[in-house]
């Protein structure tokens, strides 16, 4: 059994952040969480640069992505994390407050592994970040192998 | 002796001179005498019978032998016959006198001296066709003197005036024309004529028997045998239908040209052979040529604008002249006088004579700057149009996205603060807290906020409502537009299928006539007749039983269809109002967002389309629908 993998919020909006890090250890999830506010935050932990924390090895790591942030775009971020052969492997799952058709097709294209719309009204809200946690326990989250 | 010698001197001179001299026997016919002329036509005939040697295929006596003329029956010479005659044997026409003499035995002969007048005959032949040609000419002949009296009139010339020629020879023109017109228009050209020029002028002339007419009038100096004029030669001809048809002609040219300038508009021929072009006046202005320009296929591209030269030469060449194509083309030239720019429409068809290759290109040549400029500031305003609905649609896109972010955070949070205060309250719940303090808790948590949470999360609904209605309606036009023919009729028969339940919960009917196709993205079109027959039915009266009707009909490359309904119509001011986002006639009674019809208007301008309303309020109403075909 490998340790519980880590969560990584990318969220620049600092109350959703705030609502779904609730909504998420109210539905049972208790794995460590680290939220960033945004793309580039994410990349260079990810990526091991700048003088913030860097992603730390035989860790699981599971990325929960917003699209619309400054600076670096979700899609962005997905794009550089598939494109490297070693964080390939991250499920990357989208949550976000849209529901383009379009924008959740180039999602799916770049290969996300899921797709949460976070919908207007606190039930719903709830409710989804319920099915999120669901969806994050029952994910094999694979250990990304040392350099 | 001297008898001897007489007759020898006598011998000499007949056979000198060119007349034919022969004597002959009236009983016999035998020929006694000829003369060296005589005999270099005929021969020696002496001794031979007359009718046999002189004349050919006679079997006896000619017919027209003057014998009987020149002797009487009792042998009495009767004098000199004098006739003309063309001989049978050498066709050659002579000038005889035949009379009876007494032979040197005392007999009476026959004597013909005969003069060969073909010369004078054939010139006399000539003339008489030359009178012939004069007399029946349509044109006016007549011949004057210096003194301007007449010599010779043909026929035309006195029908014209209504005369016989022993009215008019031997008068002076004066007679004829009066005075005042003889002075002032006859006089000064025949006296030009008569100082050795010829003279040609036109007039209108007045006649006694006919309207008025337009000559054409030549005087040539009549000149006699010693190159001294004599007189005038007149010939008239009537050009009255000409100068009417140049007239005409000349009119209908100046209103072309006129028709030209107003259209700016010039015509022009190209001779391919030459690859000269010839044009109208207009074409001058256009070009701003004058008539030195050299017109060949260089002084053409000179005019052309050095941008467009290359391409309008392959055109010429390859369309053409080569594939022999219509000329048809837009470009820009620059006017050679005032070196403006302009834009000109030139159009033009080849002329094939009997061969395969054409000989010329006749067309026009059309300034269309002014529409041209139009154009290009249409478009231009059009391309701003469409950046700025671009933008306007990404705007709302964006800021209807993002204000949801927003929102999420307004109800979430007015939850959690919610929860938290409940979470207070139940510490203050505790029994150290007075009675007098819990009342007043239980009525904050229990009414106030719970009162507060609700109309925060319905505004925090409603807001979400309408940014989702944007949201959609901005959506419907960043997809792609997939254009295609479609089968109306399945696509109506598909809806009314898909919205059986609402029709038969209404208790309403619906009716399809054969439907035109039309061309269009099928999800849009869908979309668009969906949410009208939802209005439709939506909007139906309670009192009557709903019919909803579809009909069309094609008209200039258009489907029209129409939806009608025995609703409860709409107020004539609220027709336009309908289409307008979030409208809706009557928001108490009805679901939805007020959005149907504008998803409607979208769809159509997104097809070029029209939409219409006809309706009558408590009868019903008519929707009708105008998209392309094809």
């Amino acid at each position: 059994m490998t340790k519980e993998p880590v969560i990584i919020l990318a969220e620049d909006d600092a109350g959703h952040a705030g609502l779904i890090i609730n909504s998420l250890k109210r539905s049972g999830i208790t794995n460590t969480l680290l939220h960033f506010e945004d793309g580039e935050d994410t990349l260079n932990f990810l990526f091991r640069r700048g003088d913030g924390p860097h992603r730390e090895d035989g860790v699981s790591y599971i990325l929960l992505l917003d699209i619309r942030m400054p600076v670096i775009d979700g899609i962005e971020v997905m794009r550089q994390v598939k494109q490297d052969e070693e964080l390939s492997e991250i499920p990357i799952i989208m949550v976000t407050t849209t529901e383009d058709p379009v924008e959740m097709a180039r999602c799916w294209n770049l290969g996300c592994h899921n797709y949460f719309v976070k919908p207007v009204g606190f039930e719903k809200f709830s409710q989804t970040m319920e099915q999120l946690g669901k969806y994050i326990n029952d994910v094999i989250i694979p250990e990304i192998a040392n350099q | 002796m001297i008898k001897e010698h007489m007759q020898n001197s006598l011998s000499e001179i007949l056979d000198n001179i060119e007349v034919l001299v022969y004597v002959a026997d009236f009983k016999t016919y035998e020929i006694l005498y000829v003369n060296k002329y005589a005999r270099t036509l005929f021969g020696d005939i002496r001794g031979k019978i007359c009718w046999q040697s002189l004349q050919a295929e006679q079997d006896g006596p000619c017919s027209f032998c003057t014998n009987d003329k020149i002797i009487t029956a009792e042998g009495r010479p009767t004098g000199v016959y004098h006739w003309e005659f063309q001989n049978t044997v050498t066709g050659r026409w002579f000038d005889i006198r035949d009379s009876a003499i007494a032979w040197h035995d005392g007999r009476m002969v026959r004597l013909e001296v005969a003069t060969d007048i073909t010369k004078r005959k054939a010139a006399e032949e000539e003339l008489h066709r030359y009178e012939h040609i004069v007399a029946n000419s349509t044109d006016m002949m007549a011949l004057l003197d210096k003194k301007f009296v007449y010599l010779a009139a043909n026929k035309a010339y006195l029908k014209a005036f209504d005369l016989t020629p022993d009215k008019l020879i031997g008068y002076s023109a004066v007679d004829v024309f009066g005075k005042v017109f003889f002075e002032t228009v006859i006089k000064p050209n025949a006296q030009r004529c008569l100082s050795g020029e010829h003279v040609n002028y036109q007039s209108w002339f007045e006649f006694p028997a006919s309207q008025p007419k337009y000559m054409d009038i030549n005087y040539y100096p009549y000149l006699g045998p010693d190159d001294m004029v004599k007189g005038i030669v007149v010939n008239g001809r009537d050009i009255s239908e000409r100068k009417q048809t140049d007239e005409r002609l000349k009119e209908s040219e100046s209103k072309l040209s006129e028709a030209q300038k107003i259209a700016q508009l010039g015509h022009y021929v190209f001779d391919i052979k030459t690859s000269m072009w010839r044009n109208s006046d207009e074409l001058d202005d256009i070009f701003g040529i004058d008539e030195n320009y050299k017109r060949d296929v260089n002084g053409w591209l000179h005019i052309i604008h050095p941008d467009y030269r290359e391409t309008m030469l392959n055109y010429l060449q390859e369309n053409v002249l080569t594939q022999h194509q219509k000329f048809d083309k837009e470009y820009k030239i620059i006017n050679c006088k005032s070196g403006q720019e302009r834009w000109v429409h030139g159009l033009g068809y080849l002329k094939f004579g009997n061969s395969s290759d054409p000989l010329e290109m006749v067309g026009t040549i059309q300034d269309i700057t002014e529409r041209k400029q139009q154009e290009i500031e249409r478009e231009l305003l059009h391309k701003e149009l469409k950046q700025k609905n671009r933008e306007l649609e990404q705007i709302v896109y964006i800021t209807s996205h993002d204000l949801r972010a927003p929102l999420v955070n307004i109800d979430g949070y007015s939850r959690e603060v919610g929860r938290l205060l409940k979470e207070l309250f139940t510490i203050l719940e505790r029994d150290e807290i007075s009675a007098e303090v819990k009342e007043k808790v239980d009525l904050i948590v229990k009414k106030n906020i719970a009162i507060a949470e609700n109309h925060i999360s319905t505004s925090v609904s409603k807001m979400n409502a309408l940014l989702s209605g944007l949201l959609q309606i901005s959506r419907i036009g960043r997809f792609e537009i997939n254009k295609e023919k479609l089968d109306m009729n399945e696509i109506i028969s598909d809806i009314v299928d898909t919205v059986k339940y609402q029709v038969e919960k209404a208790g309403a009917k619906v009716e399809i006539s054969e439907l035109p196709s039309c061309t269009g993205d099928n999800n849009l079109i869908n979309q668009l007749f969906s949410n009208i027959i939802e209005n439709a039915l939506k909007y139906l009266d309670p009192e009557r039983p709903g019919i909803i009707r579809f009909s069309g009909r094609t008209e200039n490359g258009s489907s029209v269809y129409c939806i009608e309904d025995n609703g409860i119509g709409i107020p004539p001011d609220h027709k336009e109002k309908i289409f307008e986002i979030f409208y809706q006639l009557k928001p108490k009674q009805s679901a939805g967002e007020g959005l149907g019809l504008t998803i409607v208007m979208k769809v159509i301008n997104i097809h070029h389309g029209k939409i219409w309303v006809e309706s009558e309020p408590g009868t019903g109403s008519k929707f009708y629908v105008s998209l392309p075909n094809g």
